[in-house]
């Protein structure tokens, strides 16, 4: 199953963990079988209309999946998906 | 004699004589730094490390953008600035400390935030504008400033112990809009974001590297590459990223 790498701002929903490992063949589902299985993650990751966040940017190992075929590029086993949120701390 | 040694015979370039055997640097690229003039803004933690670093490295002319004043809550990570400072307008503050690390650095020193009405005015004549805004808003105006311009920014970020930086040359990469299409909701101050020394020094430390590449035309900059790290876990990705054919910034490159 593929994993995820989560921001910092997301690990408090994950019981403090940076990565998790969840199910899923493409982008899309691999997120929501994470929201499943982390319910308090659905509002930092969905917008209320059910779209995915334009703050979150996904990774596919190592390119961001705009790069790719966005939320529908699949996704296998020994992947890596980090979801990552636009920062500005300066 | 070693060419370090040689070259830092000379006056004017006394003091960078242990980076002038930097590979492919040498005395051209020190002459690139010397007149080369960068935009900072702003300049408190990652900021102003940018800024500590490009003085000592020998940049010629630092602009630098930071409104308010010195406060305590500051102090754990501005390097322009100290105790003694508290309460007096930080962009002087700033300045002064450049100028004490360098004297030869010519600064020019702005009390003032990004805004719509001031953008031009600071990063004017820049050849390299640096991004360590704490707001969404003022990152995009200094993005939309470099790509009006053609001028390549580099851009830094960091939220608790996790740091991104990216450099964007327009109309090759993307820009900070292709990257970031929207700000999260929740980032509307500047207190939102947590922050202990170490983070925004790595942020401008890496950046400032990038200036001095960009400028000096050593080593790869990270244009088209969003590096990241994660000082918490102890992560790091080098990002491939590209530009959005709808970009409402940059499309029209």
């Amino acid at each position: 199953m593929p994993t995820v790498y989560l921001p910092t701002i997301m690990r408090a929903h994950t019981g403090g963990s940076s990565t998790v490992t969840v199910s899923g063949t493409t982008i899309s589902d691999t997120i929501q079988s994470l929201v499943e299985d982390f319910p308090n993650l659905r509002p930092k990751v969905y917008g209320p209309d059910g779209a995915l966040l334009r703050h979150v940017i996904v990774v596919l190992n190592g390119e961001d999946v705009r790069c790719l075929q966005g939320v529908l590029t699949p996704v296998g086993d020994n992947d890596e998906l980090q979801l990552l949120l636009a920062m500005a701390g300066g | 004699m070693q060419a370090g040694t040689e070259l830092s015979m000379n006056p004017e370039f006394a003091r960078y004589g242990r980076q002038l055997g930097i590979d492919g640097f040498g005395v051209k690229g020190q002459e690139r730094l010397r007149d080369a003039r960068v935009a900072i803004s702003r300049t408190g933690g990652v900021g102003g490390t940018v800024a500590m670093h490009l003085a000592r490295a020998g940049v010629g002319k630092l602009t630098l953008a930071h409104g308010g004043v010195v406060e305590p809550e500051g102090l754990n990570r501005w390097p322009l600035a100290f105790s003694k400072d508290l309460g007096r307008p930080s962009a002087e503050c700033h300045a002064e400390t450049i100028k004490l690390i360098n004297p030869d650095v010519e600064v020019v020193a702005f009390n003032e935030n990004v805004s719509d009405g001031n953008v031009g005015m600071i990063v004017a004549g820049a050849d390299i504008i640096v991004d360590a805004a704490p707001l969404f808003e003022e990152r995009y105006l200094l993005n939309q400033a470099a790509v009006e311009r053609g001028v390549r920014l580099v851009t830094g970020a960091m939220y608790d112990m996790e740091c991104s930086v990216t450099v964007i040359c327009p109309g090759e990469s993307p820009c900070f809009a292709c990257i970031n299409p929207a700000k999260p909701d929740y980032w509307d101050n500047i207190y939102v974001f947590a922050a202990i020394g170490p983070g925004p020094a790595v942020v401008g430390a890496v950046m400032a590297m990038e200036v001095i590449k960009l400028i000096a035309g050593v080593g790869q900059p990270l244009t088209g590459k969003l590096w990241y790290f994660d000082m918490r876990s102890n992560t790091c990705r080098l990002i491939t990223v590209k530009r959005r054919d709808d970009c409402e910034v940059c499309a029209w490159l």
